[in-house]
């Protein structure tokens, strides 16, 4: 039976929050009660009783929805999911089970111990399983292994139809294939409750990772050289990075703004089979970097945020390598992604994304420096970056397009600026500098001059991501194309809405419109 | 039973004598105050008509005897329905819209009215909640402390507070309805169409076109299904009128065309039974008369008067009047002497004899195209 907590519930006020403490905006537009499941007959259970009371149900597994589409649910319920945290294979059973509340380091553990294998997910440990797969999510491991989504072979899911009666459904190729392609990238919080995601196969874990981190000063990058850096970046990723001996390797760009002291670069690789025993692509890719006045120091986590580690695993100095002219850290891919498996603690924020298609341009690299640069009255801006991974390789299989619904699968990087602070009296001047930065970015010679502001799908760009969602682009009608781009998936993804969840039960602010 | 038997006839002879004579003295001596108020009230000064199409807006006429003459024109983006606070100083506009900055919402919007001239001045907007769009109806709440709204498109009721100064506070009661109907394409999921207080003002009859209800809502601590009643599968109630005493409740039926009549106890809040059932073209719009027992149906190009038997909530026809192009609202002017349709060609005005109940020759009062909802004030 599952925890119901109301609002005179001390655990409430912990619980109604999510980990971006912007939500709710105010106590009316939070959530009546909060509903804990610890298993799918509780879900089923009380997601009847929540939609014959006429309330709204939000979905929640970890809690690092980016917006308030969970938080915010004035007078509703949101169902908690994260007490559903079984992972591995049930008795016979070959497949892999992966319950939604699962946090994504748990998922690491349990698989790498019990089997071997790994799920090609996010570097942030506490992020849920549900809403990560769901969305098509991605980490380290997919440029060698493909985005989350792609491995799910049938997800355990429930609906409700148009009499408002809850259905539960196994969809999968053959049942409901329609469901089962949307549940795979399109986003959580849409078309129902997921209850078990099924891998019927899984990657092999690597044995071993390099890590190397590569530090810039911003007293000594004047504007030449941050732009020589943000363009040897790209430039590697568009072209050699896309030749599969380097898909074991993956490498975020950290622009910080200019209230730190520089930005960095981390970097995490290994072989494509799995091993560390040839660090030429590694080295190879180092050095374009050292004529940009980059020195390889000890590595960092690659993650958005550094909080310890969950793992105990202290840094030893021994695991040290010289390879060439770099420094870097040889450790077992499990210590590796434990190191990558905090997660960001509370604290107010906002996000934004975009695809690239292409390296950087002069005037894209100038315009990113602009604003890095620039101050405005209200905020220091600390905490205010711009994530750019890189991307591709094996997320670029196109027969992936068709069978999943994360659609992007063309580019070769993928940004994300943000922004994070504590004090609710900065959210204005955070909000509008990173509002102005993304759109001037977007606004100069390479963007679309129909769709200036965004990374509209042309010949460089290729939209946002819906896991990383950003309201702000509600602004524009044609938010569904950033997000799904402009052929066949948003019509494709509006009729599977009608079909399974004719009531809208399940909607936020970006969900699919009917 | 007689349904479907007789084109016009009583559904529920049991029904009928229900409606004890005790309570009709009771409807009887309420009637007259009703009447007495009605011949006391002041002629309408002013029109508000929301006008949907190209250019979309709330229209303010000022009213002198047959002149009806601009005054104003507010842009909004779809006023589906209007509503005047009880005060006479502020007006709501509803838009049927299914994005509001950007959201997945209808909106309202709360005007402030000059009480001399009758210009409109924007308090502020406030979307739906989301997943709330396109509504349809919205009413104001007698104890003059809330809005509440019937959205087609989330199949939802909203409850919105009004402040002291008219303004409207963002969404405070949400009830998402669920349901279907055997209508392909219309019944797909639940639609509420119209909302209307009883005469408790504490409660609400809100009828659902999607699964072919009518529900009592209660408004005091959230929006909550109090009672539910079950129209005819496929028949898609969606307007609503209630007689003055507040006993009897008509339904208009859209998909069906039918008329339906209820006995509503509103003390115990709600539809007892059912005292008149009748096929045909009815289902475009409903008025009923402030004080004299007449009810007014659309349907088929035909305006119909109906003449209400208070006692038992039988009609009997009185006069159909054909009308030119189609009827899209009607509301009986506060004095009962005036008709108001609202069609494609404009907005009529057509006298009401208050004794036989018959209908004048209309009148065009305005060649405004799109109107489709008003509000009158005194």
């Amino acid at each position: 039976m599952a925890i119901v907590v109301s609002r005179q519930d001390p655990r409430y006020e912990t619980l109604s929050r999510g980990h971006n403490l912007r939500w709710p905006v105010v106590d009316a537009d939070g959530a009546g009660r909060v509903v804990l499941c610890e298993s799918a007959r509780d879900a089923a259970e009380a997601l009847q009783q929540i939609v014959s009371a006429g309330l709204r149900p939000t979905v929640r597994s970890g809690a690092h929805c980016y917006e308030d589409f969970v938080a915010n649910n004035p007078g509703g319920a949101i169902l908690d999911m994260s007490l559903l945290t079984t992972v591995g294979r049930a008795g016979d059973e070959p497949a892999y089970r992966i319950e939604p509340g699962t946090q994504l380091w748990d998922v690491y553990v349990e698989l790498y111990k019990r089997y071997g294998v790994t799920l090609p997910g996010g570097t942030c440990g506490t992020v849920g399983a549900g809403g990560h797969i769901s969305g098509g999510g991605y980490g380290l491991l997919s440029r060698l292994h493909g985005l989350t989504c792609d491995w799910l072979t049938a997800v355990d899911i429930l609906t409700v139809d148009a009499k408002g009666k809850v259905v539960p459904r196994t969809v999968d190729a053959k049942r409901d294939p329609d469901l089962f392609r949307a549940c795979r990238g399109a986003g959580g919080g849409n078309f129902g409750v997921i209850t078990s995601y099924v891998f019927d196969k899984l990657p092999p874990a690597p044995v071993e990772v390099m890590q190397a981190h590569m530090q810039f000063l911003w007293a000594d990058t004047p504007v030449e050289r941050f732009v020589q850096i943000v363009k040897t970046f790209g430039g590697y990723w568009e072209t050699r990075g896309q030749d599969p001996d380097t898909w074991g390797m993956f490498s975020i760009l950290v622009l910080s703004h200019q209230s730190s002291t520089g930005f960095g670069m981390s970097v995490q690789f290994c072989n494509p089979d799995g091993t560390c025993r040839d660090l030429t692509v590694l080295n190879e890719y180092l050095d374009r970097f050292v004529h940009c006045g980059g020195v390889t120091t000890k590595p960092v986590p690659l993650g958005i945020s550094k909080p310890a580690s969950s793992s105990g695993a202290a840094h030893n100095p021994a695991e040290e390598v010289c390879s060439g002219t770099h420094t870097m850290r040889r450790r077992t891919w499990l210590s590796a992604t434990a190191d990558e498996a905090g997660g960001p603690g509370g604290s107010r924020a906002k996000y934004k994304s975009a695809y690239l298609k292409r390296g950087f341009s002069e005037a894209e690299a100038r315009c990113m420096y602009k604003h890095l640069q620039r101050t405005v009255p209200g905020s220091d801006l600390r905490g205010s970056v711009v994530e750019i991974d890189s991307y591709g390789g094996a997320i670029n299989r196109k027969e992936m397009v068709a069978a999943t619904s994360a659609g992007q699968r063309s580019s070769v990087i993928k940004m994300q600026p943000m922004t994070h602070w504590s004090d609710p009296k900065e959210e204005e001047a955070r909000c509008r500098w990173l509002h102005e930065f993304y759109t001037d970015l977007f606004s100069g010679p390479d963007a679309d001059p129909q769709h200036a502001g965004t990374p509209y799908p042309n010949d460089r760009y290729e939209g946002c991501y819906i896991n990383y969602p950003d309201k702000d682009m509600l602004g524009y009608r044609y938010w569904p194309e950033l997000y799904y781009g402009v052929g066949e998936l948003y019509p494709f993804l509006q009729e599977v809405k009608r079909k399974y969840d004719p009531n809208n039960i399940f909607h936020h602010a970006m969900s699919v419109r009917i | 039973m007689s349904i479907g038997l007789s084109r016009r006839g009583f559904v529920r002879a049991a029904g009928i004598t229900a409606l004890t004579a005790r309570a009709g003295l009771l409807q009887a001596k309420l009637h007259k105050g009703i009447e007495s108020f009605v011949t006391s009230v002041r002629p309408h000064r002013f029109a508000f008509v929301g006008v949907m199409g190209a250019t979309p807006g709330v229209h303010v006429y000022a009213i002198n005897g047959e002149m009806w003459r601009l005054r104003q024109i507010v842009a909004s983006e779809a006023p589906i329905s209007l509503a005047l606070h009880p005060s006479g100083r502020s007006l709501y506009v509803l838009n049927e819209v299914s994005s509001y900055r950007g959201l997945p919402c209808g909106s309202v919007e709360a005007y402030g009215v000059d009480a001399e001239t009758g210009q409109l001045n924007l308090l502020g907007r406030e979307g739906l909640s989301l997943s709330a769009t396109m509504p349809r109806h919205l009413a104001v709440a007698p104890d003059r402390r809330s809005v509440i709204v019937a959205v087609h498109g989330g199949g939802a009721y909203n409850q919105l507070p009004i402040l002291t100064d008219g303004c409207l506070e963002r969404v405070s009661g949400i009830l998402k309805e669920t349901g279907c109907g055997p209508v392909v394409g219309h019944q797909d999921t639940a639609h509420p169409q119209t909302v209307l207080f009883d005469t408790t003002g504490k409660r609400v009859i809100a009828a659902d076109l999607g699964c072919d209800k009518v529900s009592v809502l209660s408004i005091e601590d959230g929006l909550e299904v109090f009672a539910r009643h079950d129209m005819p599968a496929g028949s898609g109630p969606q307007h609503l009128a209630l007689h003055p005493a507040g006993h009897l409740l008509y339904v208009a039926h859209a998909l069906d065309g039918s008329l339906a009549g209820f006995a509503y106890d509103a003390g115990a809040g709600k539809i007892t039974h059912q005292v008149w059932q009748e096929r045909g073209e009815y289902g475009d719009t409903l008025a009923i008369h402030p004080a004299k027992d007449f009810l007014y149906t659309a349907g088929g190009g035909l305006v119909t008067v109906w003449r209400i038997e208070p006692a038992t909530g039988a009609l009997g026809m009185v006069q159909s009047q054909a009308i030119s192009g189609d009827i899209h609202g009607m509301t009986v002017s506060s004095d009962g002497r005036k008709l108001m349709a609202l069609t494609s060609k404009g907005i009529l005005e057509i006298g009401v004899d208050t004794g036989s109940g018959h209908l004048a020759e209309p009148a065009l009062a305005v060649p405004v195209s799109g109107a489709r909802s008003i509000a009158l004030q005194s």
